[in-house]
């Protein structure tokens, strides 16, 4: 690599990390020192943690972490399980309508949740199901998982067919060829999951307004301090830092597995 | 008996989808011909569509554009080099990914949040790193005019999808054979030359794409705008203007009138580009 790409490289990363640092910078000063002159560039001041996690916000703060997991996990658990068969069916057997089906998960992707919220919100109204996890993970799961669908079926497409072939010749059911298979595309699940996780775990105009009080994620919890006459930005940004934290962590673990997955929608 | 089987195996998510997709969107679709809300209806005809081209402010059109025209040519401009570099090996490449891929995963709520803290008019880092490199004297309240930030919203959102882009360029990079570029260099070409007689041309397709899919995305823009500057008219896009219109004017028929169009517009050229791709994949 010559001096020039060095150079890119180190500038794609300082521009990449600066937004994330000074964002951990901000947290970590009191609101009022954010107003200082000249600029505090580093700071150690802990209080905004304190005041989120003991604090009087500390109720609504964990409420609405313990609702993101929740959303998340149950939604992402749920996605999966529901298109792996679909994926594995879709990529080793021939049926009748299956170009038409198969456009039919594809467009999913094309169709925008504003153009179905209106449909959806009376539905949601109808059964009383507004401002419940049900709700947020039915949408979820039907938006997000025809990518998961995508990942799988083209991670199904690399196990070769002769592996079917002897599954069949040794009379293994149908069934049981389906979880073989399932199990060697393991790489596969975990990248779509995460794909997946950190789509609900982001998701912010759905629960916008899907979620009243009781399902609040904290991408929401974030923006309701702006709202309020005095806006204490640290403890935003301090909540915003926390959850940030999340995707990085299971990127940090799941690394390969995820770039991999990326890769692969990509061809 | 294999028909079960597949039956089986796919009905539960076409279900799914029919049911919480499919029979949403035929049903915005029809009742875009209606003026209605929770307790009345009453068919209208087009007369929704008429409206919204006659009602939506000017302004949202012009910035929406703006974002589109802003991002899709960074995005595109900062990741194909990008991903050029990132196909030599190099020690420390895979760590040089892992950190360039953070801003994707950041929720563009807290992406927002962050970057306020640096657009800000009196305490923010922007100002003042500008401030020491004595570009500016005085201290600029960025968010407050209309054209920085139009761009500086633009920035947020090309920060989080340029290494969504970076990837996916640079798996197809990793595609082309290593002979391609020797055939080049025993011809006599330099390096320069393969790039812009054999790499670029092999990329046409994948170019294409990202581009397109930098337009759906950035049209869509919502959560960025939302976060930095809230409803103000001189920063909204056309999904908070329906965002509003819906929901603060109660004027549902028109909303949903604008996302179809806006959906449209947005995703058509993508369905034709895929559906002829699709024509040629066997799947």
């Amino acid at each position: 690599m010559n001096r020039k790409g060095k150079f890119f490289i180190i500038f794609m990363l300082i521009w990449s990390l600066i937004p994330l640092i000074w964002g951990i910078r901000t947290s970590l000063l009191s609101n009022n020192d954010l107003y200082v002159r000249p600029l505090k560039y580093f700071g150690t001041d802990m209080s905004s943690y304190r005041e989120l996690f003991f604090g009087k916000i500390a109720v609504k703060f964990f409420m609405a972490t313990k609702n993101s997991f929740k959303t998340s996990i149950l939604g992402t658990i749920s996605g999966i399980i529901i298109t792996i068969p679909c994926a594995y069916v879709f990529s080793k057997y021939e049926f009748i309508l299956k170009k038409t089906l198969y456009a039919l998960i594809i467009l999913v992707l094309a169709i925008p949740f504003y153009t179905i919220m209106i449909p959806l919100y009376r539905l949601a109204v109808d059964y009383s199901i507004i401002d419940t996890q049900i709700i947020l993970i039915i949408i979820y799961v039907c938006g997000y998982s025809p990518m998961s669908f995508l990942i799988m079926k083209l991670y199904f497409d690399a196990v070769p067919i002769e592996l079917e072939e002897i599954g069949m010749i040794e009379g293994a059911s149908k069934l049981r060829r389906f979880f073989t298979a399932a199990r060697l595309i393991a790489p596969g699940i975990v990248a779509a999951s995460l794909i997946m996780f950190f789509n609900i775990w982001s998701s912010f105009v759905v629960p916008l307004i899907f979620s009243m009080k009781k399902t609040k994620p904290l991408t929401i919890f974030i923006t309701e301090f702006v709202g309020k006459s005095s806006v204490n930005y640290s403890i935003m940004t301090t909540a915003g830092i926390v959850t940030l934290i999340i995707p990085i962590i299971l990127v940090c673990v799941f690394n390969r597995y995820f770039i991999d997955g990326i890769i692969t929608i990509s061809k | 008996m294999k028909n079960k089987f597949i039956v089986f195996m796919i009905l539960p998510f076409i279900t799914l989808l029919m049911v919480f997709i499919y029979y949403p969107f035929f049903k915005s679709i029809y009742n875009s011909f209606y003026n209605f809300n929770f307790n009345t209806r009453e068919f209208i005809g087009i007369e929704n569509y008429i409206r919204v081209i006659k009602e939506v402010h000017r302004e949202t059109f012009f910035n929406t554009a703006m974002y589109v025209f802003f991002s899709v040519i960074t995005e595109i401009v900062i990741a194909c080099p990008l991903a050029y570099i990132l196909k030599n090996k190099f020690k420390g490449r895979g760590l040089v990914i892992a950190l360039l891929i953070l801003p994707w995963i950041t929720p563009p709520a807290v992406n927002g949040v962050i970057w306020r803290w640096i657009y800000d008019g009196s305490y923010g880092l922007l100002n003042d790193i500008l401030m020491k490199l004595s570009i500016i004297d005085n201290s600029k309240v960025w968010l407050a005019s209309r054209l920085s930030s139009l761009l500086l919203i633009g920035v947020v959102h090309v920060w989080k999808v340029i290494p969504f882009m970076t990837l996916v360029f640079l798996s197809q990079l990793q595609k082309i054979p290593k002979e391609l570029y020797e055939a080049g260099r025993v011809d006599g070409l330099k390096e320069n030359q393969i790039l812009v007689k054999l790499i670029i041309p092999m990329m046409k397709s994948t170019l294409c794409l990202m581009a397109l899919q930098g337009i759906i995305s950035a049209v869509q823009i919502f959560d960025e705008v939302y976060v930095l500057t809230g409803f103000s008219l001189d920063t909204r896009s056309l999904m908070i203007e329906d965002y509003l219109m819906i929901f603060s004017n109660l004027k549902m028929g028109q909303g949903t009138a604008l996302a179809l169009i806006v959906m449209t517009v947005s995703t058509l050229p993508m369905l034709l580009y895929r559906s002829i791709r699709i024509e040629k994949e066997k799947i």
